[in-house]
């Protein structure tokens, strides 16, 4: 905004980037949601492969 | 029955879209464990079943050779100094170019995010020739491709046919006791693979010769500048309203559109004079359909999301978010799973 002093901006800026709490929840889910696609992708190749050697 | 080969390639490209629209390790992570989920469920048991696992080691390459370019020829610089190499005075022309230097967390993360990226859409095409089989795509190509069809073809058989090749000599090599494994092995691997890959291709170019794709006989030279000048007048706007789109999400869709048409027209007036029938074609049945949505609605929903996420801050260095409504396209892309499932 034009009548804002730099120090307004930069406290701004300084709160959206320590954002408490809701962004590491974030950040947990989306590595808990990768873990749990692999887990699971590795699962089913191994179930796969016991079935094709059988 | 198997889906269309065409909604496999339909649904990684999709993918690979969304992949291109953003920076989020998380996300990209995402796309990849989603486009593994479905290889591992939905592919048949062929020599080429493997190539997504290929794709993922040529990825991690990719992520290797960025990061190491990165720190040794800079780029985004941050305050965060982890190491400082010692840097090669270069002459005074060369300004803006360094060697060696000092290399800080911030850019070492962008590297890293950008070598995810790249490795992320490799691996989509990694998906795509794991999961479709390229002899029925050949088959269902339009008329109007035929006179290009060897070339494409042989671009898109290729990786398959090279990891076939790969599978092949490698238990011949396990028969024979020869257990060497790393940079040994690939010495000894590398010369029968290619050679024999390029037997497969060679024999496969001579097949589609022989049953008259590539055939220009009979067909007057302004039919035939007619329709070559359509298709790739109408490629040529396709190739640049895509790149338009994914460097900015609006100004492509004219060229995209144009592009699209006039492809479209070209291919309809190629298959007017190619008369060819074939033998039990592959329809788009609904699950084909499905399985291309499901891709290109995550691309759809990333392309046109503003989310700030997409997009995570290196300097100054911030934990990567998970956007939600991005994340949930790229789900979307787990259909196949439930849609087509190998038994």
């Amino acid at each position: 905004m034009a009548g804002e002093t730099s120090a307004v901006v930069a406290e701004k800026a300084r709160q959206t980037v320590e954002k408490p709490g809701s962004g590491w929840l974030w950040t947990a889910t989306g590595a808990l949601l990768i873990a749990a696609l692999v887990v699971a992708g590795l699962l089913v190749a191994r179930r796969r492969r016991a079935a094709e050697d059988e | 029955m198997k889906p269309h080969s065409g909604a496999w390639w339909l649904w990684a490209l999709g993918l690979a879209t969304a992949a291109g629209r953003t920076t989020n390790p998380l996300l990209l992570g995402l796309i990849l464990a989603v486009a593994g989920v479905v290889v591992v469920t939905c592919r048949a048991n062929t020599p080429w079943a493997g190539t997504y696992g290929v794709f993922l080691k040529f990825g991690l390459l990719i992520i290797g050779l960025r990061v190491v370019l990165h720190v040794f020829l800079g780029g985004i610089a941050g305050p965060t100094i982890l190491f400082t190499l010692p840097q090669v005075p270069l002459p005074d022309w060369a300004q803006g170019i360094r060697i060696g230097g000092p290399v800080s967390a911030e850019g070492l993360v962008f590297a890293l995010y950008q070598g995810l990226l790249l490795a992320t859409i490799l691996s989509c095409v990694g998906a795509a020739n794991a999961l479709a089989n390229p002899k029925r795509l050949l088959r269902s190509l339009p008329a109007a491709l035929y006179e290009v069809s060897v070339a494409v073809v042989v671009a898109l058989t290729v990786a398959p046919q090279l990891v076939a090749s790969a599978r092949s000599v490698r238990r011949a090599r396990q028969l024979r006791g020869d257990t060497a494994r790393g940079v040994p092995a690939i010495r000894t691997m590398l010369v029968p693979v290619l050679e024999d890959a390029l037997e497969r291709s060679l024999v496969l170019a001579a097949s589609m010769d022989s049953r008259g794709y590539g055939r220009t006989a009979g067909i007057s030279r302004r039919d035939r500048t007619l329709t070559g000048t359509l298709v790739l007048a109408g490629l040529f706007g396709f190739c640049i309203g895509m790149y338009g789109l994914l460097a900015d999400a609006y100004s492509g869709w004219p060229l995209l559109v144009i592009g699209g048409v006039l492809a479209i027209a070209g291919l309809k007036v190629g298959a007017r004079r190619v008369p060819r029938t074939r033998y039990r074609p592959d329809r788009w049945t609904a699950r084909a359909l499905g399985v291309a949505s499901s891709g290109v609605a995550g691309a759809v929903v990333l392309v046109f999301s503003a989310d700030p996420a997409l997009s995570p801050s290196t300097v100054p260095l911030q934990a990567p978010e998970l956007p939600i409504m991005p994340a949930l396209g790229v789900l979307l892309a787990l259909a196949p799973v439930v849609l087509v499932r190998e038994a």
